[in-house]
């Protein structure tokens, strides 16, 4: 596991970091504050809505804690860049939306592949393909988590206010630093947008975590090495030569077609994740306990969903909310003890199906699993996810 | 108008320019920032950039807020006729028209409360015309109270960043037109 330090220590004093207090801010710029709080210090990337005040703030602000930002041809060069910059030991961001997402995606399969920690925002707009650019959607769940070819594992957290833009902004930053993986803020249009009460809290109370170093010398060191779940990472610059592709290749970074290699570098990379799935998935529970039917929302879905199980609840209705806050690894666990003592799950998602594929695959069966689409563009209201309430609700 | 308890819905719109984000934004941290209570914007804009309405949703409230997104609002702001003629069939029974004296003529509805202000003529008398949209902040805090005047203030004071002074004159004139208001 990698060393957890305070801010204080990690930080120059003369850096202009937000200062702890309360704010009224916008969650795209409260996510930049985050990044920076956390130690991002290079943004590359190119401009999309809804996800540009991202870019446009990071601009403004990156060079003044002696960061850099560079503005890219496009979304391809800016990913690269990013592993190019996590391996000069920099922590890195940028952020997108649909459509650049998916130019990113060769880029997230290489930085997982060469265990480069890297954070993407993704603010989720309307699709497909060009789709709905100032509007909402919630339709890359499933592109997060497969979207590149090969096997691999990611960590992407879903934000429902502007706080949680902050805070796992920040956790993002620390989960690819901890297991040196490509991390993912699965934000949307509405919450990376909207403008919302934040506080950010003492900075000794925020926990940041830092590069893992290697402890021996250049010659004995392995930059993949196999010994350990999650190696430690040199610098570029800091003495220890080494090569890197994103071929499959051995402890020392060399390309291999062995066999034997390859189940041992795919085992360990996937293991890192999947090991490590309940300290990494989480989830929050609303008047769960004694729900028969229990809605699964995320996002800005999950407000909506929110008010509607409290006036579910003044008529009478037995309703709770599930709120996944990792989309991965999604947090199937904490469903179980719902499920096993007989309530049903309606999932309300801004898309055609995804996170209710999840769902079927762990529950499927075992419970009802009831399921409300809705196209992008639009949150649906409280009162239509009422109207399904009523509709499915067990009798 | 009866003011709503726990949670106000505030919708601001206007013509680009007339400063309805600042009004938003200094009602959202003026009640999360100096009142210590809650509150959620959300904004639109019509299709065209320039020339076109602009809109800000603020919720006010004592409580965590659930959903930022609302169609009724408690109270709406107006400041021009293409404006008010969008949303004033949206206000809830019940709720608060204010609308810009000089530029809107309004229409019937008999369920709701509707007060015009000179906030334009107000601003320009001040010698800065830009500050029209703090007379109509007054006018609303003045009519509804619905947050304290140092909080108000102080948001001004946080949130705008030329002339502070005829900003916080113009609030005061807004105010002060909100006396014997009855609702």
């Amino acid at each position: 596991m990698a060393e957890r330090i305070s801010l204080l220590e990690a930080v120059e004093k003369k850096e202009a970091l937000l200062e702890p207090g309360v704010y009224f801010m916008q969650g795209n710029i409260a996510s930049v504050e985050a990044a920076l709080i956390a130690g991002c210090r290079f943004y590359a990337g190119y401009p999309i809505t809804p996800s540009n005040e991202i870019a446009e703030h990071m601009s403004r602000r990156l060079p003044q804690v002696g960061g850099v930002f560079i503005q890219f041809e496009d979304e391809i060069a800016s990913i690269m860049a990013l592993i190019g910059a996590a391996y000069g030991g920099v922590k890195s961001m940028t952020a997108t939306s649909g459509p650049g997402f998916s130019l990113m995606q060769e880029g997230i399969g290489c930085a997982f592949m060469i265990e480069a920690p890297i954070v993407i925002v993704d603010v989720q707009r309307g699709g497909p393909s060009t789709g709905l650019p100032t509007l909402v959607g919630q339709g890359d769940i499933m592109q997060a988590k497969w979207g590149s070819h090969g096997d691999y594992e990611i960590v992407a957290y879903l934000p429902s206010s502007v706080q949680e833009m902050f805070d796992l902004t920040i956790e993002a930053f620390n989960a690819a630093w901890e297991y040196r993986v490509p991390v993912i803020v699965l934000t949307d249009q509405r919450v990376g947008q909207m403008i919302e009460k934040i506080e950010v809290p003492p900075y000794e109370e925020i926990k940041i975590v830092v590069r893992r170093k290697p402890e021996v010398p250049p010659e004995e060191y392995l930059p993949f090495d196999s010994r350990y779940l999650v190696p430690p990472m040199a610098a570029a610059g800091e003495g220890y030569r080494f090569h890197v592709t994103c071929l499959t290749h051995d402890d020392r970074g060399y390309p291999t077609t062995s066999h034997n290699i390859s189940r041992k570098l795919v085992s360990r990379l996937v293991a890192k994740i999947r090991e490590n799935e309940k300290v990494i998935g989480r989830y929050e529970s609303y008047l769960a306990d004694d729900a028969e039917l229990i809605i699964i929302a995320y996002g800005i879905t999950s407000r909506a969903a929110r008010r509607a199980v409290k006036e579910a609840r003044r008529e009478g209705l037995k309703v709770g909310l599930f709120r996944p806050i990792t989309a991965w690894p999604f947090p199937y666990w904490g469903l179980k003890e719902h499920v096993d003592r007989g309530a049903e799950l309606l999932v309300v998602e801004i898309n055609m199906g995804q996170i209710v594929r999840v769902i079927r695959e762990y529950y499927n069966n075992i419970t009802k699993i009831h399921f409300m689409p809705w196209a992008p563009g639009e949150v649906p209201r409280p009162s239509d996810i009422l109207l399904k309430i009523k509709e499915v609700y067990p009798r | 108008m009866k003011i709503p308890q726990g949670e106000v819905r505030l919708r601001l719109i206007g013509a680009g320019g007339h400063g309805i984000l600042l009004l938003g934004n200094i009602i959202g941290s003026a009640a999360a920032q100096f009142a210590g209570i809650e509150a959620t914007m959300v904004i639109a804009y019509s299709p065209a950039q320039r020339g076109g309405w602009s809109r800000a949703d603020v919720i006010v409230s004592r409580e965590p807020i659930d959903f930022p997104i609302f169609d009724n609002p408690d109270v709406l702001v107006a400041t021009t006729q293409e404006t008010y003629d969008l949303e004033y069939m949206n206000v809830v029974s019940g709720g608060l028209i204010i609308y810009e004296k000089d530029t809107v003529t309004p229409k019937p509805r008999e369920d709701v409360t509707q007060l015009g202000v000179e906030a334009f003529k107000t601003a320009i008398n001040l010698g800065f015309r830009m500050s029209a949209n703090m007379v109509l902040l007054g006018f609303l805090n003045g009519t509804l109270g619905l947050l304290p005047e140092d909080a108000m203030m102080s948001a001004i004071k946080a949130r705008v960043k030329r002339r502070v002074d005829v900003n916080l004159k113009a609030y005061m004139e807004g105010v002060n037109l909100a006396k014997g208001v009855k609702l």
